[in-house]
């Protein structure tokens, strides 16, 4: 049984495309995390969920009913907003009680609720206190409660913990994964932040240009993403992308970016003709190591350009062949700008993509 | 240091300019109204008066003061309220969802809002005569309510534009239709801009003159600016009684200007240049 | 923002009673004043059916020695009287804009002439231009009070102090449209002119007045608008006289209208007038509004 169902939506407003033939599905309980730069349509996405904005076409089913000819408040879901939305007249209490009033529960009932949900987000004490008497994070803890406490059949996340600052923000990815593992509800999760994609969900959906870039658990996006764009954006540094072109010489596979070659002794088991062609290759900046090559591995030589203190790691800008290239490496004192080092990787760390799409790269049989 | 000085002198006589502009000719008919009447025809005249009040005793009992004040108090908030009853909702609708004809709508009442009363006068005039409302309050009422709904929705609709979406649409989650949405969150926070839009509203109906001359003709029925205007004594112009009689028609907007000139300097440029 | 299409149906249910009151009461009498202004129509012959004329109505308009004497005095005062609450709106604005102690009182008491009632303000000025008892002659003439001047019975005089009233009642009106103007000019682009080496003066005419532009035109025209439309000074203060030296067309209007019942004639004359507000109106909406409403609509 699926918790949400998206087919085929699309959105335009005059000549602008939102978003294009969006499909996608969450099962019961599942939590999905919508993630993209800004301006991909991901927000536009999570408020036609909501009700807030209506499809160009398409449709949108929660549970196994379909809710196109529901206004929002008929849909029964909860969303937490970027800028919490807190009703600013109303103390935290009453803010909780709103939806429950809206819905015509008995206040015994609310009474119970409430106190629930205070217990879980540990906001008891703020209980009579108005919004503007509360510190951002505090706002934060109330904004989840006035979702939670309604027990809707769909929580909808836009982007709610981009207000805090970066330590309130650990902390509350970390409550909010227990939440989920405590409520078990079906979840969406806008944001564009890939740590907040990466920690959080269970299915990260990347969207770019109004589209659906890859559907994935997160393992599967960071370790094989399915084409340049996903790959440059998951992975911070962000991956080292080549753009060139690719031809193969019999077992051999010849990659050539500008003044940058490199044949690949591991050639892909297609045929020529999809060996060939415009080509992305890509390369995690902690895939690569400053050491000569073991068995198995390449290497090319670079300058360095500049070395960047991350506190546990350096990070090494090198230049090769006109190209820049990233290493993520442990510290060495040694090192320097303008020397001359040779970088390593194997293989199988290697992303090709060619004509924009994942090639599988395969070391080369024994 | 220098140039500091010349400006600080130049703001200095700048507002004393301002203020008693403003206010000079309003005092003259102050001392006026506090004048006897044997100061009040003396020429050269006198500037300072002896403190007589026999004019505002006369103002209530020989010319119905009372009678036009309520007159006035009815007809004005009558049209206050009922003027933000209709305006609020279209306001909001205006401000927050995308309605067709939107641009139209809110440039057309800015339109309306210009319109010379005489062009109207007429018609409504026929129409009050079909209605039976020539010579009643409610005849006067509804014409305002027309002529002060385009300033309202403007101050109110740029008033709820101003509120984060975020807010509503929260409240539209958490289970409201439209309207309970705009009741139950909207209306308490744009209750400054309701305020504003008020007090506007209430200014413009007491002060109208056109329309309440032409529609109520019976003395007892008249409006506070008709009755000053059509101010006459036995033989000669009642000069001190005028006064007095204006000074209280006037009292209660100076105290609603100083308490609420922060919202009627914003409510009034809505629609404007601000909006 | 919602968009849902049962929110469209739910927003247009709340714009109609609004607009249902401003067709009744504003648009269809303003069309029924259009029609009838091509009748010739008589409150006084009662027996005599009103019959289409077509324009001759506005024919005879144009012809009238007694309107086009009031075209003139109309224009006269709208010229001069908006140029002069321009200007004062202008120091208003600059004055009330600075940031001093009381402020607050300076804007209350400069918002005092625009709350009066137009009818308080017309007795109160009818009485400062009082022959005997008025302080104008006090001011000007002290005790010489065989120097006392008829302000309101000779021609020019009352028509300057017809203007005088209007500018002193609505300068602050366009001061405060003015204000909103010089509200919206960010501060840092003043102080980057002072570091930039201007001078108050020339802080004003190159930085504030150009960037005010869009205030001023809004003032002037919503006072353009506004003096055309000026009734309630002249019913009080003159009815017209001396003779017809302070007859604006609003009051010839009303006369004809109203007071000789020549009731296609007169509505004619205010269909003029509304004619010529609703061009200035619409050419505010083209010159400002387009903007004024794109934001209204975002």
């Amino acid at each position: 049984m699926a918790g949400l169902t998206l087919r085929h939506i699309e959105k335009t407003v005059g000549r602008t495309t939102i978003l294009r033939d969006v499909s996608l599905e969450a099962a019961e309980g599942e939590f999905v995390v919508l993630l993209g730069p800004s301006g991909c349509g991901k927000s536009t996405l999570l408020r036609i969920i909501a009700g807030l904005e209506s499809p160009t076409r398409g449709s949108v089913r929660i549970g196994n009913r379909p809710v196109d000819r529901l206004p929002p408040q008929e849909r029964d879901i909860a969303m937490v907003f970027q800028h919490y939305a807190l009703y600013p007249h109303l103390t935290v209490r009453a803010n909780l009680a709103f939806g429950l009033t809206m819905r015509k529960e008995a206040p015994s009932v609310i009474e119970s609720r409430i106190a629930e949900t205070a217990t879980l987000l540990d906001i008891h004490d703020l209980l009579d206190r108005k919004p503007r008497e509360l510190s951002g994070g505090q706002r934060q803890r109330v904004a989840m409660g006035r979702a939670i406490v309604r027990k809707p059949r769909l929580f909808l996340f836009d982007e709610p913990l981009s207000n805090l600052d970066a330590r309130l923000r650990a902390s509350m990815r970390v409550e909010l994964q227990k939440l989920h593992q405590c409520l078990g509800t079906t979840t969406v999760y806008v944001t564009h932040d890939q740590v907040e994609a990466m920690t959080l969900g269970q299915t990260i959906v990347v969207m770019n240009h109004g589209g659906i870039q890859q559907i994935g658990a997160p393992g599967r996006i960071y370790h094989e993403p399915a084409n340049p764009f996903v790959a440059g954006f998951i992975g911070n540094p962000p991956m080292n992308l080549f753009e060139g072109s690719c031809r193969r010489r019999g077992r051999e596979l010849d990659f050539r970016a500008g003044a940058l070659t490199l044949t690949m002794q591991a050639p892909v088991q297609d045929t020529d003709a999809a060996a060939s062609g415009h080509a992305t290759l890509g390369l995690r900046p902690e895939d690569i190591a400053l050491a000569p090559p073991g068995p198995g591995q390449s290497a090319f030589e670079g300058v360095i350009d500049v070395i960047e203190n991350l506190g546990g790691d350096h990070l090494v800008h090198l230049v090769v062949g006109g190209q820049r290239v990233m290493v993520r490496t442990a510290p060495d004192a040694a090192r320097r700008a303008g020397d001359v080092v040779t970088a390593s990787w194997s293989t199988n760390a290697l992303h090709l993509f060619i004509n924009r799409q994942r090639v599988p790269v395969r070391p080369q049989g024994p | 240091m220098n140039t500091s000085h010349t400006q600080r002198a130049g703001l200095f006589a700048g507002v004393l300019l301002a203020v008693l502009g403003s206010l000079l000719p309003c005092l003259w008919f102050l001392l006026t109204s506090l004048k006897s009447p044997l100061q009040i025809e003396a020429i050269p005249p006198v500037w300072w008066p002896d403190g007589n009040l026999e004019f505002y005793i006369s103002v209530f009992t020989d010319h119905h003061m009372l009678t036009y004040m309520w007159n006035s108090l009815l007809v004005a908030s009558a049209t206050t309220v009922t003027a933000l009853v209709v305006a609020t909702p279209a306001a909001y609708a205006l401000a927050r969802f995308r309605l067709a004809g939107r641009a139209w709508i809110l440039g057309g009442l800015l339109c309306v809002a210009m319109f010379p009363h005489m062009v109207i006068a007429g018609p409504v005039w026929r129409i009050m005569e079909r209605l039976g409302g020539l010579n009643t309050h409610w005849g006067l009422v509804l014409p305002y309510i027309a002529l002060t709904l385009p300033l309202a929705i403007w101050v109110l609709a740029t008033f709820f534009r101003d509120l984060p979406a975020e807010l509503e649409e929260a409240a539209r989650m958490d289970g409201c239709t439209a309207w309970q949405a705009l009741r139950h969150v909207m209306l308490p926070l744009a209750a400054p801009g309701m305020f504003t839009a008020a007090i506007l509203t209430f200014i413009y109906a007491w002060n109208e003159f056109f329309f309440a001359l032409l529609i109520l003709t019976d003395p007892g029925r008249h409006t506070l600016p008709v009755g000053l205007a059509l101010f006459q004594g036995e033989f000669t112009m009642p000069w001190g009684e005028l006064a007095a009689a204006s000074v209280v028609a006037t009292a209660p907007l100076v105290i609603v200007v100083l308490v609420c000139q922060r919202g009627i300097i914003s409510g009034l440029s809505a629609g404007a240049v601000k909006a | 923002m919602t968009a849902h299409p049962a929110d469209r149906a739910t927003a247009r249910i709340m714009v109609c009673p609004a607009l249902l009151f401003v067709a009744v009461f504003a648009l269809y009498p303003a069309m029924d004043s259009l029609v009838l202004s091509l009748h010739r129509l008589y409150v006084s012959l009662p027996g005599l059916e009103s019959s289409f004329i077509g324009f001759d109505n506005y024919a005879e308009l144009f012809r009238d020695p007694a309107a086009r004497q009031t075209f003139i005095v109309t224009l006269g005062f709208v010229v001069l009287s908006t140029a002069l609450e321009l200007l004062l709106g202008t120091g208003i604005a600059l004055v009330i804009h600075e940031r001093f102690t009381g402020r607050g009182g300076v804007r209350a008491a400069v918002l005092i002439p625009w709350a009066i009632p137009a009818v308080v303000a017309s007795q109160m000025w009818r009485f400062l231009a009082n022959d005997q008892y008025g302080a104008l002659n006090l001011m000007f003439f002290g005790d010489r009070t065989d120097a006392y001047v008829p302000w309101l019975a000779d021609p020019w005089t009352a028509f300057g102090v017809l203007v005088a009233a209007d500018v002193w009642k609505t300068s602050s009106f366009a001061g405060l449209l003015i204000l909103a103007g010089l509200q919206s000019i960010p501060e840092e682009t003043c102080d980057a002119a002072r570091i930039d080496g201007a001078g108050a003066w020339q802080r004003f005419r190159h930085i504030t007045l150009p960037l005010l532009k869009p205030a001023l035109l809004a003032a002037l025209l919503f006072r353009t608008i506004d003096a055309f439309r000026m009734f309630d000074l002249v019913f009080v203060m003159t009815q017209g006289g001396p003779g017809d030296a302070t007859q604006v067309i609003q009051f010839y209007g009303y006369k004809t209208l109203f007071v000789e019942g020549r009731v296609g004639y007169g509505t004619a004359v205010s269909v003029t007038v509304f004619a010529a507000t609703l061009l200035l109106s619409l050419a505010y909406l083209r010159a400002v509004g387009s903007t004024l409403l794109s934001r209204a609509s975002t």
